[in-house]
């Protein structure tokens, strides 16, 4: 019989010691959304199960002007959470349109980022934030900017004995929007999204994030389409620029969601609504 | 009809009211019971081993290994089954082939789709059973899928069953099971005295029911030979016949016992675990309960045909339509039986045309063997046929309501496959449109459009059974054999309400099994209100005859002296105070015994029904992605006995109609494995999709009904993909004429159309 052994500790250290001892053996279960369905069909046997929904990971404080987020927070805190509101705006959102109601009950932030699927939705507003994370084991604490995080599609740096714990979100100025074309409004994986950050100067843009998911096996930042923006005047037309040189950014893929070719046209047109939603063109 | 107790002049009292559902407060505290809710005492579990190819060869299947494996009880194979007559016998609302059927339970020499039953498991624990699967060796030698009717068709077409001819090819292997033809009048003469012709080509996907509760079954059997199966069926005794034609055991062996059912749609009106589960358990001894994952669902159960279908439709400049002549291919899956023939009957069954050519082809392809869905076949023909009418009436300059209502079949016309119509409703659903808030309101805006389509669905009569009990309290129960899919137990129960003289709450619905009941057809075919709900009419009648006598007997009077008005009994020239239902049921046991009414019906006299829609669409330009902002709804109850389960038929239907248009399709790889066998990526419309669906019910009563009911389950679903492809022409100025209208494929059409074809890929999937 295939059965799994359970671990649901409530202190970090014995979580971070089951961690090393165990590696690769042992899977973290959080919400469990992306990892259950893989267990009932049968496409991963997991040895022995690390749940991490009671080491008190689950937070949303606010720290030097920014905000810190523990791993095991649900989706549906971050969305409604008016700390977040006040100051990562683009990640409720984007929380918010993720999934629907059941599914971001239990959905982490964490699982979100760990499980490096390409049409997540937390990547790309955490991008345009510039948000560090924090990776805890045995050996200590590493905090790396998150776009060092993902390595490929359903592969990140995280090494076997460490534990994503935190999400760190800096005090960042600008304006922000967060744009996704899924297939359905609700209950659809995103086939592009996009999050735009950029901080106006005296009428001329100082600094700006292009970021686009779903696209290539990990999300994209497109610094060439932001140093269009870098020092200009916002116009629709400086958008139209930006898109054109981000979607030559993107290397888009095919798949069973969408081809290429539409994945291409619609982050063009994406990233033009973003760059005027969040400069209010 | 011998007696009509309703006096209809003065209007019904229960039928048209609105009262809560009977089954309403099981299902939302969780006390209803699902066919997978079912366990028995030594039960095992019972699981499929199902083909990764779409096509192949079995050669050899080893399964000892499996059967070592502590806890496993019984495998099964093909060859475990009776070879079946390759033959169509008539079975309920279908007639069925043995062979195909018994072939498609499980495998024989080969397997014809991905998720084709090669062999299955019986164990005593779930988990034993799914790693016995993997014990399992079946030796495949690979074939070409062959995925779409085109290629089906195509001369050098991979062959999927050598034995299947027809006949046109004589003796030349095919995938053509079959070629039907329809015709009346000329059609060269009819498009020759058109002014106008049109003719377009047009392709749809293969799309699920949806229904939510996977299948499942839990069959046990004695050693008295006797066999029971519990699970969720829209035809208990289409089960029981097909299970066991299957397994060669006599049909009256088999009691089969419908569970609450959660969703249908035709999905639920054939086989696939039932005839397995009862295998596995005369294998064993033991009950064996088996439930599908939902991969299994749309991987391995019935889904409807996708299709290729050319129209061409010639009119005057008035807009009278002169011709028609369409050309239909719908994929039949891994066996024939596709829906091809209703959809030559109905593509133009809403129409006055006097030449009419019509070829149907059913075809097979190497897909999950199609099963019915709602108005099986019609709506892929309607995306069609309606989609060119339209385009007829903008070249005419004639609304498209107009238009259909100058050509639209009325009393009399004859039907494209049948005699002239009785009463039917069309135009008025074309006017109650019209007239509506809707069609009158302004639609402003950019890239937005207002769309127009109908509808038609026969409709079925078939035989049923019914029983009416009065209880000791003056109240009573109905007994039917009609699995409930949409409200008909309200119904019943509203129908035995009317006649009895009670509240509609004070009559009990019951579904019973195929033992307890005479023989039910399938819940299909919109039947089930109109001919159950005639057999409860008669029950009900029959039960008040009873009690009119025990009455007369009271009063010792003749019986047809008694009437019975307002709620209560009266004898003419009687000076004794009238009495209720309540009074005399207390008086039964002294005056007879116990009444029990009856009665049992082949149907005749069913109404057709219509439908007309009216959709408002936004078209986002730079992406393809399709709004609807408004959705109206007309349609023909003949008369709607609970109004609010007739709405909801109507917002179902279109709900799914819209999930056609817009997203719903089987995406394949070119090995024909499906790509998207979940919910997540296979997408239905969801609420915030939708907006909420308006509805106007017409009531042009069936003159072949005591209540004028006409069936309402189904044609809703007819119009919709043609209504949102006209809406979105009206938007873009884009003829959409492929299913579904998702936003590639949308925005590849709106590029086309102005002149950028460069910048699209020639032959990408732009599913
Ligand atoms: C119906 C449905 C709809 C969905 N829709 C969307 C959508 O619209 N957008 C979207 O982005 N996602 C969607 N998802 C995917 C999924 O819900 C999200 O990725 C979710 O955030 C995963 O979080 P979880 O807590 O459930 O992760 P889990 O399933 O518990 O874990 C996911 C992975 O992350 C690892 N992991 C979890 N926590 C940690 C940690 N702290 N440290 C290290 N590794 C960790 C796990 O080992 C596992 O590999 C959907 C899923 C379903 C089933």
């Amino acid at each position: 019989m295939p059965t799994a052994e359970y671990f649901a500790p409530t202190e970090l250290r014995d979580a971070l010691r089951l961690l090393a001892e165990r590696g690769n053996q042992i899977t973290i279960l959080a919400g469990g959304t992306d990892l259950v369905p893989q267990f009932n069909c049968r496409e991963l046997r997991p040895h022995a199960l690390l749940y991490i929904g009671k080491l008190g990971l689950n937070y949303i404080i606010a720290k030097n002007g920014g905000l810190a987020v523990g791993s095991a927070t649900s989706l549906e805190e971050i969305a409604t959470n008016r700390l977040v509101f006040e100051r990562a705006p683009v990640l409720a959102q984007a929380a918010a349109e993720m999934g629907n109601p059941t599914i971001r009950n239990v959905a982490t932030i964490g699982g979100n980022l760990a499980t490096a699927s390409r049409a997540a939705d937390m990547p790309p507003p955490l991008l345009a934030l510039d948000a560090e994370l924090s990776l805890v084991s045995e050996r200590g604490e590493r905090v790396i900017p998150i776009g060092e995080f993902f390595k490929r599609a359903h592969k990140t740096v995280r090494l076997a004995d460490e534990l994503l714990t935190e999400i760190r979100i800096p005090s960042v100025k600008g304006q922000t929007a967060f744009v996704r074309h899924g297939r359905r409004k609700v209950f659809s994986c995103c086939v592009a999204s996009v999050a735009v950050r950029v901080v106006m100067d005296g009428g001329k843009c100082a600094d700006a994030r292009i970021v686009a998911g779903s696209m290539a096996s990990t999300p994209v930042r497109c610094l060439g389409a932001e140093g269009i923006l870098q020092g200009k005047h916002l116009t629709s037309e400086l958008a139209v620029e930006a898109a054109a040189q981000a979607v030559g950014e993107c290397k888009p893929i095919d798949d069973d969601r969408a081809t290429a070719w539409y994945r291409r046209r619609v982050i063009k047109v994406l990233i033009e609504r973003a760059i005027n939603r969040a400069s209010d063109l | 009809m011998a007696t009509n107790t309703i006096d209809s002049s003065s209007g019904y009292r229960v039928i048209g009211t609105r009262p809560i559902r009977p089954d309403g407060v099981d299902k939302v505290t969780g006390r209803a019971k699902y066919g997978a809710d079912y366990a028995l005492p030594g039960m095992l579990h019972g699981k499929v081993l199902r083909s990764p190819h779409a096509h192949a060869r079995i050669k050899a299947i080893r399964f000892e290994r499996a059967l070592k494996l502590p806890g496993v009880k019984a495998v099964v194979t093909g060859k475990d089954l009776p070879e079946g007559e390759n033959k169509s016998v008539p079975l309920g609302e279908m007639s069925v082939n043995p062979r195909y059927l018994g072939h498609n339970i499980l495998a024989r020499d080969k397997a014809l789709y991905q998720g084709h039953a090669v062999a299955a498991v019986a164990a005593v624990g779930l988990h034993i059973a799914e790693q016995a699967l993997e014990l399992i060796e079946v030796e495949y030698e690979l074939l070409p899928p062959v995925m779409t009717v085109d290629e089906a068709m195509a001369n050098s077409a991979p062959i999927l069953d050598p034995e299947l001819r027809n006949e046109e090819q004589g003796d030349e292997p095919t995938n053509i099971a079959k070629h039907a033809q329809l015709k009346r009048g000329e059609t060269e003469a009819g498009f020759k005295s058109a002014q106008i012709v049109v003719e377009r080509e047009f392709r749809t996907a293969m799309v699920h029911q949806g229904y939510i509760e996977p299948h499942n079954a839990l069959a046990t059997y004695g050693s008295d030979g006797r066999a029971t199966i519990y699970c969720s069926t829209q035809g208990p005794f289409e089960v029981r016949g097909m299970s066991a034609a299957v397994l060669g055991v006599p049909v009256g062996s088999i009691k089969v016992v419908p569970a609450e059912i959660g969703g249908g749609f035709g999905g639920k009106t054939t086989v696939y675990l039932e005839p397995l589960a009862l295998l596995l358990a005369m294998k064993t001894g033991r009950p064996v309960k088996m439930v599908m994952t939902r991969a299994e669902v749309l991987r391995a159960s019935g889904p409807t045909s996708g299709s290729h279908i050319k129209v061409k439709m010639g009119c005057a400049r008035d807009g009278k339509i002169t011709a028609a002549g369409v050309w239909l291919a719908y994929e039949a899956g891994a066996f024939p039986g596709s829906p091809v023939a209703a959809a030559a009957m109905t593509v133009l069954a809403p129409y006055a045309i006097p030449n009419v050519l019509i070829d149907a082809y059913d075809v097979v392809v190497n897909r999950p063997k199609t099963a019915a869905y709602r108005a099986p076949g019609a709506t892929n023909a309607a995306f069609a046929a309606e989609t060119v009418i339209d385009e007829l009436a903008e070249r005419c300059g004639i609304d498209p309501l107009e238009m259909r209502i100058l050509n639209g079949a009325r009393e009399g016309t004859p039907h494209p496959a049948g005699p002239p119509y009785r009463r039917i409703g069309f135009i008025e659903t074309c006017e109650a449109i019209k007239n509506s808030p809707h069609y009158s309101s302004e639609l402003n805006g950019a890239n937005r459009g207002r769309g127009v389509a109908s509808g038609f669905w026969f409709n079925a009569g078939m035989q049923s059974a019914a029983m009416v009990n009065i209880h000791a309290d003056g109240t009573a129960s109905v007994v039917t054999g009609s699995p409930d899919i949409g409200g008909s137990r309200a119904s019943c129960a509203m129908i035995a309400a009317e006649v009895l003289g009670l509240e509609a709450e004070e009559v009990r619905p019951v579904v019973t099994d195929t033992d307890a009941i005479g023989h039910t057809d399938v819940t299909g075919g919109s039947r089930v209100t109109f001919a159950t709900g005639m057999a409860v009419f008669q029950a009900a009648e029959d039960a008040m005859r009873q009690l009119k006598e025990r009455a007369a007997k009271l009063w010792e009077c003749k019986p047809e002296e008694v009437e019975f008005r307002a709620g209560k009994f009266f004898a003419k020239g009687n000076p004794g105070a009238p009495i209720t239902i309540k009074e005399l049921a207390k008086r039964l046991p002294r005056t007879g015994g116990p009444v029990s009414g009856r009665a049992t019906v082949n149907a005749r006299g069913v109404g057709p029904a219509f439908a007309t829609t009216c959709i408002d669409v936004e078209v986002d330009l730079d992406t393809g992605k399709v709004e609807i902002l408004r959705c109206t709804v007309a349609q023909d109850a003949g008369r709607a006995i609970h109004p609010a389960y007739v709405e909801g038929q109507m917002q179902g239907g279109t709900a799914q109609g819209i999930g056609w248009a817009l997203n719903e399709e089987y995406v394949y790889d070119a090995q024909g494995r499906m790509l998207n066998a979940g919910l997540l990526d296979y997408r239905m419309p969801t609420c915030p999709d939708l907006p909420m669906i308006e509805t106007i019910i017409v009531e042009v009563p069936n003159p072949g009904h005591p209540l004028g009911v006409r069936g309402v389950g189904e044609v809703s679903i007819v119009p919709p993909p043609a209504a949102v492809a006209n809406a979105i022409y009206r938007a873009v100025g884009v003829r959409l004429t492929e299913l579904p209208m998702s936003p590639p494929r949308v925005l590849k059409a709106i590029l086309t159309h102005s002149g950028q074809p460069s910048s699209v890929p020639a032959a990408a999937q732009v599913s």
